[in-house]
């Protein structure tokens, strides 16, 4: 086997290493991607969606939020749960910060696709609910290109 | 009756061949034949809302484990539908006094429905007594199994 042979399978094994990679990763992605600026509606939560206001703005997420859900691209579906330190965690843990519970869900209202979701736990979180939302919204920015 | 007996056995074969066939398929539909309980990858999957927000956390487990389902919130879009029941019970004093945890105790159960059979394709149920990430934990058990059960290993 001449030299130019064996650099021509290299290159061959290489490139087809590369494509299925490639296509791995564009399969774990599912490759959704939220378009930046789009436009997203917060569906109510039990006040949740006002930290999430909050922490799209602190973390500098591309979207727009609308209040017109006719008007949005897209829906982000929320539900999030805070349990406050009780005179037992207190006493016995010696932590007066709450359990967070949190996750939210964000729908493309034109194909019905769920193209995100992610949840977050925290046992003693520092900021409460504004840790959960702003630890959602991080992620969400990764998935706005 | 040495030409008769060979005679009777193949007569008699040929008629109990397709009874056994029958008695085959009724076996066969009574237990849900193995097709029929195959879910394929990249499916869509609609997942009924469930009390407490489960269903969102399901649907992040489902994307954290990599489960090859595609999520759909219209249920019209869907092949198959995910529902099911979630329960959290917080450590009182006495968890945390005697064993020290403050880890709530977590109950989970989907089921997995073909909408075009109506067919239970998958089934699964959590307890957790000590969630180290309350429900999603358990919903990443369920995503879990439910993977396991798409790739044939369970």
């Amino acid at each position: 086997m001449t030299l130019g042979q064996r650099t021509r399978i290299v290159v061959a094994v290489s490139c087809g290493l590369l494509v299925a990679l490639g296509a791995r990763a564009a399969d774990k992605d599912n490759g959704k991607t939220i378009p930046t600026g789009a436009k997203v509606y917060i569906t109510p939560s039990d006040g949740f969606e006002q930290n999430l206001k909050d922490a799209l703005v602190a973390k500098q997420v591309p979207l727009t939020v609308v209040d017109d859900k006719a008007k949005a691209d897209y829906e982000i579906v929320s539900h999030a749960q805070t349990q406050k330190a009780g005179a037992a965690k207190k006493i016995l843990m010696g932590s007066w910060h709450s359990k967070e519970e949190a996750s939210i869900q964000v729908n493309d209202l034109k194909s019905g696709d769920v193209v995100f979701a992610y949840s977050y736990h925290a046992d003693n979180s520092a900021h409460g609910r504004k840790s959960s939302a702003e630890s959602c919204a991080k992620h969400l920015k990764e998935k706005v290109k | 009756m040495r030409k008769v007996l060979p005679m009777l056995v193949v007569v008699l074969g040929a008629l109990s061949l397709p009874m056994a066939v029958a008695a085959q398929e009724r076996i066969g539909d009574a237990g849900g034949s193995a097709e029929s309980k195959v879910i394929p990858p990249h499916s869509r999957v609609f997942i009924t809302p469930i009390e407490g927000g489960f269903d969102t956390y399901l649907s992040a487990a489902l994307v954290k484990k990599e489960v090859p389902l595609t999520v759909v919130a219209i249920k019209e879009k869907a092949d198959f539908e995910i529902t099911g029941i979630a329960e959290s019970e917080k450590a009182g004093w006495a968890k945390m006094m005697f064993f020290g945890s403050g880890q709530s105790n977590e109950q989970a159960s989907i089921k997995v429905v073909n909408l075009k059979t109506g067919v239970v394709a998958f089934a699964y149920a959590a307890n957790k007594g000590s969630a180290t990430r309350g429900k999603q934990s358990a919903a990443e058990s369920c995503a879990k199994h439910l993977k396991a059960r798409m790739e044939g290993k369970e």
